[in-house]
């Protein structure tokens, strides 16, 4: 269903942005005033790509990341025409780890310890907010609009999964040890393509797909004696928000 | 519009405190799955050193299984010796309980005995204390499956004179496609 939706919005953006270059030539050449400048909210679905989204015990940057929520704060201030300066503040959750990804974590602890078995228990989810700003370029075509933008910022992240491990059988490891949470702040960089539907004079429809790349926050692991078996030592972030929401003139 | 964008704000701080009260646990649990294991008191437990052979003595004509796995100071050792035995690569599946003579089973565990670490028994597995049931036998592959269980009883004297008895309880053992060599003498 969120797939669906996923290429839906996707499909709608390309076929857009292809129009409005198609078109370009002829709306570049016209004179008119800058775009209004703009403030707005949105909300959706934040979708782990690549690594990120990896449930594989024996990859090491795979983060067991989820579907979440989204949801922030978006606004431009156009300086030049349809150059404008765009900024967001994002909050975006990403899940925890579900009861599969617990038993395939045990069992691969329990394969690479040689442990006669082995209890993960997993806490804490990956929360965070990045705050991003970079220039913006707007197409504009009756009462839509399509904003392209470039962004870098930071990502703060709150919290990430924490994993407490216990082998029983494994004389070198016989206490449990951790992955802990992560609680850090990072930098991100991010792509954005929006396209905006004119509700009113000052009110926007606006459908967005922003691409977020953050090498992430490192990993702190505590209470081992050996490195054996799956060790993540840093975490990097790779999402496709898809939201919708509405932006006011100003 | 200014209610409208009250309303956003305040959905926006609602939905941040929603979030971040989310605190769920998830416990997962996976055991080992080598092919020698058995639970000792609860606990599973998967030797990492085996030794299985079974011999041939052609002047008695016996088969004797011997199948011992060691591991974290604990060490199982089970013995089955056929009377009457043919001299084939296989050996014969069946229920065999212990009897103290032909069927035998050992609990040991690692003590420290004068300087040097030694496996000595932990208890007695007396005649009817245990059963070792085996399943299949592939004598083309040499590979030997079945099941295990049974308790080992000791006593002992305390300081204070009292008599105290343990059982050790081994459930749940299974040997899964184990390979054995075979010699005959």
């Amino acid at each position: 269903m969120y797939q669906n939706n996923i290429k839906r919005i996707l499909t709608v953006l390309i076929i857009a942005f292809f129009a409005f270059i198609a078109t370009g030539a002829y709306s570049q050449t016209q004179t008119r005033p800058p775009l209004t400048s703009y403030f707005g909210f949105f909300g959706g679905v934040s979708n782990p790509l690549g690594e990120f989204k990896k449930a594989d015990y024996y990859n090491n940057k795979a983060g067991f990341a989820k579907r979440g929520l989204t949801y922030g704060l978006d606004g431009t201030w156009y300086f030049y025409k349809n150059l404008g300066l765009g900024g967001s503040i994002t909050y975006q959750d990403n899940g925890e780890l579900n009861q599969t990804d617990a038993n395939s974590l045990a069992a691969g602890y329990t394969n690479s310890f040689g442990a006669d078995y082995s209890t993960v228990t997993a806490t804490k989810r990956y929360q965070t907010v990045n705050i991003l700003i970079g220039p913006q370029y707007s197409f504009t075509k009756g009462k839509f609009l399509l904003d392209l933008r470039a962004s870098g910022g930071i990502l703060k992240v709150f919290s990430t999964p924490e994993t407490n491990i216990l082998l029983n059988g494994v004389t070198d490891q016989a206490a449990s040890f951790y992955q802990r949470s992560a609680s850090s702040t990072v930098l991100a960089y991010s792509g954005t393509a929006a396209l905006r539907y004119k509700l009113s004079d000052n009110v926007f429809l606006t459908l967005r797909g922003a691409y977020l790349y953050s090498s992430g926050p490192s990993i702190t692991n505590q209470g081992r004696t050996t490195n054996i078996g799956r060790i993540v030592t840093k975490q990097p972030f790779n999402t496709l928000n898809t939201t919708i929401g509405l932006n006011f003139g100003l | 519009m200014n209610k409208l964008r009250l309303f956003t704000f305040l959905l926006l701080a609602g939905l941040f405190i929603i979030e971040s009260c989310k605190k769920d646990t998830v416990v997962g649990t996976s055991y080992t799955t080598k092919p020698f294991q058995a639970n000792i008191n609860g606990s599973t437990w998967a030797p990492d050193t085996v030794s299985n052979t079974i011999t041939y003595n052609a002047a008695n004509k016996t088969k004797t299984l011997v199948l011992t796995g060691t591991k974290a100071q604990k060490q199982i050792i089970m013995t089955i010796i056929l009377g009457n035995a043919a001299n084939t690569t296989g050996f014969t599946t069946g229920t065999y309980d212990v009897d103290a003579s032909s069927v035998l089973i050992n609990y040991n565990t690692q003590v420290n005995q004068n300087g040097q670490y030694v496996f000595l028994p932990h208890g007695t597995v007396a005649a009817g204390g245990g059963t070792i049931i085996v399943s299949s036998v592939d004598s083309v592959q040499k590979q030997i499956t079945g099941t295990f269980h049974f308790y080992s009883r000791s006593s002992a004297v305390d300081s204070t004179g009292t008599a105290v008895i343990t059982v050790d309880n081994i459930l749940g053992g299974e040997f899964t496609s184990l390979p054995y060599t075979l010699t005959s003498n």
